[in-house]
């Protein structure tokens, strides 16, 4: 091949597990290895925006604790739990979610604020999902916070956000990790980073045996999903797989200097390959 | 009032244009049956054409494989009659985390489509040939 | 089925026409490799003339598609009838492959590329 080889990096889904891309960023940095395009899901399109938009690595961390903090998940929304019981009384429908998106949303627009994808230093594409067909709806235009509400839209926890004329929910639902975005846009060398679902402890809710299935099917998609990428790629995907010694929570956010920190180990693991491959020496 | 088209033909990939031809034949003057009902028949007829061709006679003399349509009141019914080894189109696998192209290859794709493009699949095998029988509602 | 290549520019255009299945399949793979080994890794392939094509078809586009790619070009698709395009949904591989409603647009998009 005459020209460099386009190196991507795709972030899965994974709530505050994804952090753990900004230690493979921490390294790809270290060892001045660029990317030429990000692609984010649910979780991942948090940190995936805040790189392809070129803030520094301290800033990430910042933000971070910023985006994911217990504040975000205290306010239930009380309209949406009573519309399970009466659900014509408090009217429920397609914008159905247990936990209020006001604070979220506020602190999306204090990192984000009116900043669009034609700003960005690095392509990004953040994965969603269409809520009535199903569909993958890769978000490229527009307004940055608006494709990342849509895809961390979790199922059950936080409504569905309308984009144009879609509503929108999380990406993990059609595309958990969109390796096919990258693909399909033509990079070469593919570094994945992917999660599975955590399934809770314990199964004594109907919220828990929602999360429990939902992480289920997730993992399932997540698993044939790659093996199909896999198959049709031409080139290599380089897959960085963090291991957590204890289960992280959704909202652990005291855990993320460790999930960094694995993060940082999975990338250093991969590190030799990825010379090799991009043709970069040591 | 059913009627019945048939055609038998040596198990060749030459033969695949002539059996999906037979099912846009049987199709016409019939205008429930739309473009869009013969394209999905087409599609199984030719999947499961080609698994007998490239896999059913493996090691055989060549056989044959005599088809049949039959237009019934809301449904299509294809009946492929082999003679090579048996081979029930069961849904596909999982697939596997080491897939490479090559798996892709053996007819798992095509199998894919069958069950996505009928509405049911019968399957009989006796010393007397495998039956396949595609049955597409309209 | 009939595969005619016409070269406008940088890019090829390779119109098909008839059926894409497992006997004309490997015809068609064969041909398009060889014009991409031949020094022209970006192509579109006109579809608009494509009447059926089964799995194997799938297969011959996932070949060329990452023979381009392997060559540092791009495979993409114009102008699939719907039957087809149904094909190229139902199997996942619009997610993989660039498919364009018609020729001018597929064109277009390599020509962004190469300004950008």
């Amino acid at each position: 091949m005459d020209k460099k080889p386009r190196l991507a990096l795709v972030v899965g889904a994974g709530s505050v597990k994804c952090a753990a891309a900004l230690g493979l960023w921490k390294v790809l940095n270290r060892e001045n290895i660029p990317i030429d395009l990000f692609v984010g899901c649910s979780g991942g399109s948090l940190y995936t925006a805040t790189m392809a938009l070129g803030f520094s690595l301290d800033e990430c961390i910042e933000y971070t604790k910023t985006l994911w903090n217990k504040e975000v998940t205290a306010q239930k929304n009380w309209q949406a739990l009573l519309s399970v019981a009466f659900p014509k009384l408090f009217n429920f429908g397609p914008s159905f979610g247990m936990i209020s998106d006001r604070r979220m949303e506020t602190n999306l627009n204090q990192v984000f604020s009116n900043r669009t994808f034609a700003e960005v230093k690095t392509p990004l594409t953040i994965m969603t999902t269409d809520f009535y067909t199903g569909e993958q709806v890769p978000l490229n235009e527009g307004k940055i916070v608006d494709a990342i509400r849509a895809s961390i839209a979790i199922p059950f926890i936080w409504s569905a956000h309308k984009v144009g004329e879609r509503t929108l929910i999380d990406g993990g639902v059609s595309n958990p990790m969109p390796v096919d975005v990258a693909i399909k846009e033509g990079a070469d060398v593919i570094l994945a980073m992917g999660f599975q679902s955590p399934l809770p402890r314990t199964v004594k809710s109907v919220s828990r045996y929602a999360f429990h299935i939902n992480s289920l099917m997730t993992n399932n998609l997540y698993h044939s999903n790659f093996a199909f990428h896999n198959a049709v790629h031409h080139s290599e995907i380089i897959t960085i797989l963090p291991e957590f010694e204890h289960s992280i929570r959704l909202f652990d956010t005291d855990q993320i200097p460790y999930v960094i920190a694995q993060g940082e180990k999975a990338a250093e693991e991969q590190i030799p390959y990825i010379r090799k491959l991009l043709n970069i020496e040591p | 009032m059913a009627h019945t088209h048939q055609i038998s033909l040596s198990a060749e990939l030459e033969s695949l244009p002539l059996f999906r031809d037979l099912v846009k034949t049987a199709c016409q003057n019939m205008p429930e049956i739309n473009e869009q009902i013969v394209y999905d028949i087409q599609l199984a007829v030719d999947e499961v054409c080609t698994n007998i061709i490239t896999h059913g006679y493996e090691k055989m003399d060549p056989g044959s494989i005599i088809m049949e349509v039959e237009i019934e009141p809301h449904q299509v019914i294809v009946s492929i009659t082999d003679f090579g080894h048996p081979f029930e189109p069961v849904e596909p696998p999982p697939p596997n985390l080491n897939n490479e192209l090559d798996n892709l290859k053996s007819g798992g794709l095509g199998l894919f489509f069958v069950f996505m493009s009928v509405d049911d699949i019968e399957y009989q095998s006796s010393e007397t040939g495998n039956i396949t029988k595609l049955i597409k509602k309209y | 089925m009939e595969i005619t290549i016409t070269t406008t520019g940088v890019i090829d255009q390779i119109i098909i026409t008839g059926s894409i299945d497992a006997l004309t399949a490997p015809q068609l793979i064969n041909t398009i490799n060889a014009h991409i080994h031949d020094g022209h890794p970006n192509v579109i392939a006109d579809f608009s003339k494509v009447e059926f094509m089964s799995s194997a078809g799938l297969r011959a586009i996932l070949a060329s598609v990452k023979e381009a790619r392997a060559n540092g070009g791009d495979f993409r698709l114009a102008a699939p009838q719907p039957n087809v395009e149904k094909v190229l949904k139902m199997s996942g591989f619009h997610n993989i492959v660039k498919v364009f409603t018609n020729v001018d647009d597929a064109l277009a998009s390599f020509e962004s590329q190469n300004n950008g």
